[in-house]
């Protein structure tokens, strides 16, 4: 991996910044809490301590879930655009995210006896990830022009929400309630014990990121010429897909969709970092991805009093003008 | 032949709107109906009816001024639950010629008459088709949203068709919701049996709250849930705040100030709440699915066994617990007391499981 000194000196400063601002936040919140807390929370844990509760229960899964969230949302969204060959490309432009959104909420407003359990909304989020991405797939390989695929990704998103629309309109009155809840998006409703399962998914897919590497250095070069390079082109797409499907599809089902993350970090790291390394391009989206939701969601906590917003609505008000840019940008 | 042709055309443009214009009484000097606790509105006795003057909520300036003259009302929509309840109260449901959705109805009486087609149903406020409305050759509509006017006010009021909103859920008192019951006798035509009623649930609400006040343990109460990433709970001066310490409760958040809901995190409510030990409205049936949406409730010291909602009897709560506080107040006394068996059993809550 060749690597300048000055990629060199953004990765380490990035890799110094990440504990740092992961410890910010796990600092962050309503309550004041000491470190002394969050070590009796780990190590002598008393469920009647508000403070240990607190620590334990809601600021170790959120930090993880924050950085978990960032990190994946923006590997995908780099998988994407590389498989695409398409800097606007990412897991909620293509309908990603929307066709995990449309599973959650066949699960939740049509009583489909699927699932009940977390894994039930997990297992259907994926499922919805995977389809849609093989959806996105197949289309990839019937249209020439670059701005028809992301065309067609808008349109299934606005298919998927209208079936969404159709299914809220007929669920009942709590289902309606409980899909709103989880459209909204949230890091807080991740519990401790669930994250050795999200962690297992996250960790896969970034060691499956990282097995394609290579694959993904020669797809930069077109299609015609990674398989001069000896790519094997269909299975490569197919475990892209599969690696953004599970990142997106385990996101989307714990925190609800979150917009933009995929396709901002890697186009800023990109830009950053100016290179077609996906080595380098994986750690450094992993790295500001995590890094640009936990800032969001310190931003989240410290207006909380005066103002609440959805992670959601903070990574779209940022990210939407961020797009803008990059196409004006791309114009010029 | 022109002037001829325009001459009847006027005639007829005057006689469309001339048989709906309201007589205009003279209110000299209106005798003034008592209103001990209501804010949102006045009522004044005039000659052969009433004059209803709407508050707004927030300035308390007259924001709308209607005649009622109760021979006239023969037909309403009632598109607020509150209202049926209230309807219901004064043995005025015949009157309802329409309601919002069938589904949200609990009065036996409303809904054996739509099954029998007489009445029908209109939708929300902001779904109701203006044709169907004016089909209905209804006398008044009734709706429940403040500072928006009534989709196609002005030409439903061409038909003869007034609509009116009724703010009783902006009321910062239990009896003063119950107190627009009068405005349901005013229009009605029954406002000695209104103001009985009222009387009577005032009566009954005030021999509650003197019991209430002497309990000597007061549990602790936690309301609300959580949206998004915010646990909506009612700020110390809202009138539900106000009817847990008038059952003998110790409410959470009694000393906070204002009357719309509080917005708090969820790290301040398990800080707060660990050992809180009555948790009301959490607004779902089951643990389970209040799990599904806030997994962290569990922590919270009245999970276990002291989770009370009225969603079982969601509909009956919406249209009679406005008028019925006093029944609201001695479901809370019941769930905070139940070593008092002096009560009764609950009219709207139950445990949830």
């Amino acid at each position: 991996m060749n690597i300048s000194k000055r990629q060199n000196a953004l990765l380490l400063a990035l890799l110094i910044c990440l504990p740092i601002i992961a410890l910010i936040h796990l600092f962050v919140g309503q309550i004041d809490i000491s470190f002394t807390d969050y070590f009796d929370s780990i190590f002598n844990f008393d469920d009647r301590n508000a403070s240990h509760l607190i620590s334990r229960e809601l600021r170790i899964p959120r930090m993880t879930m924050a950085v978990i969230a960032g990190a994946g949302l923006s590997i995908a969204g780099l998988l994407m655009q590389t498989l695409f060959n398409n800097p606007l490309a990412g897991p909620y432009v293509l309908g990603i995210n929307s066709g995990a959104s449309l599973f959650v909420a066949l699960t939740i407003m049509t009583g489909i006896p699927f699932f009940t359990s977390d894994l039930g909304i997990v297992t259907n989020a994926l499922i919805g990830a995977f389809l849609f991405g093989l959806i996105i797939l197949f289309f990839s390989t019937m249209v020439r022009m670059q701005i028809s695929l992301l065309l067609i990704g808008l349109m299934l998103g606005s298919f998927t929400s209208a079936l969404v629309s159709l299914a809220q309109t007929a669920s009942d009155a709590q289902e309606l309630k409980i899909f709103t809840m989880w459209a909204l998006g949230s890091l807080q409703k991740v519990e401790l014990h669930q994250l050795p399962l999200i962690l297992a998914c996250f960790g896969a897919s970034i060691l499956g990121a990282f097995l394609v590497v290579k694959p993904l250095n020669a797809l930069v070069l077109g299609d015609k010429e990674a398989r001069l390079l000896g790519t094997n082109i269909k299975r490569v797409r197919l475990v892209i897909i599969l690696i953004t499907a599970i990142i997106t599809g385990v996101v989307t089902a714990f925190c609800g969709p979150i917009a933009f993350v995929g396709l901002a970090v890697p186009n800023l790291v990109r830009i950053l970092f100016k290179t077609q390394s996906h080595a380098i391009l994986i750690i450094a989206s992993i790295l500001i991805g995590a890094m640009f939701i936990l800032l969001c969601d310190i931003a989240i906590q410290l207006i909380e009093p005066h103002f609440i917003m959805p992670i959601n609505a903070l990574t779209s008000i940022i990210g939407a003008p961020f797009v803008i840019l990059l196409v004006l940008r791309r114009l010029k | 032949m022109k002037i001829s042709f325009l001459a009847v055309l006027a005639i007829l443009f005057v006689s469309c709107d001339g048989n709906k214009q309201k007589k205009h009484a003279s209110f000299d000097d209106p005798e003034k109906i008592e209103i001990r606790y209501a804010e949102n509105f006045k009522l004044k006795k005039i000659k052969d009816g009433y004059l209803l003057e709407l508050l707004k909520p927030g300035t308390k300036d007259v924001s709308e001024t209607y005649e009622i003259y109760p021979s006239e009302n023969k037909k309403i929509i009632s598109l607020t639950a509150t209202l049926n309840g209230m309807l219901a109260a004064l043995n005025s449901q015949d009157l309802i010629v329409g309601i919002s959705d069938y589904d949200h109805v609990y009065d036996s009486g409303i809904r054996s008459r739509f099954k029998n087609g007489g009445v029908k149903e209109y939708g929300g406020t902001a779904q109701n088709s203006l044709e169907k409305l004016v089909a209905s050759e209804a006398n008044i509509i009734f709706y429940d949203i403040v500072d928006e006017q009534f989709p196609n006010q002005q030409k439903l009021k061409k038909f003869g068709i007034q609509v009116m909103p009724i703010y009783d859920w902006r009321e910062n008192h239990p009896l003063a919701k119950a107190e627009w019951i009068k405005v349901v006798g005013a229009i009605t035509g029954k406002i000695k049996e209104a103001n009985a009623f009222f009387d009577q649930v005032e009566k009954d609400y005030n021999i509650l709250k003197n019991l209430g006040k002497n309990y000597s343990k007061k549990p602790t109460v936690l309301c609300g849930n959580l949206i998004g990433d915010s646990w909506y709970t009612p700020s110390g001066n809202n009138y539900y705040a106000m009817m847990i310490e008038d059952a003998g409760g110790d409410y959470r958040y009694k000393t906070t100030k204002g009357t719309i809901s509080l917005a708090l995190s969820i790290e301040q409510i398990l800080n707060d709440n660990l050992k809180t030990e009555i948790w009301l409205n959490p607004g779902y049936k089951d643990k389970t699915t209040i799990l599904k949406t806030n997994p962290h409730a569990k922590h919270l010291g009245a999970f276990k066994n002291n989770v009370y909602c009225y969603s079982n009897g969601m509909k009956k709560f919406w249209e009679q617990s406005a008028s019925r506080p006093d029944l609201v107040l001695s479901d809370m006394i019941v769930l905070f007391h139940p070593e008092d068996k002096s009560i009764g059993t609950l009219n709207f809550y139950s445990q949830i499981n």
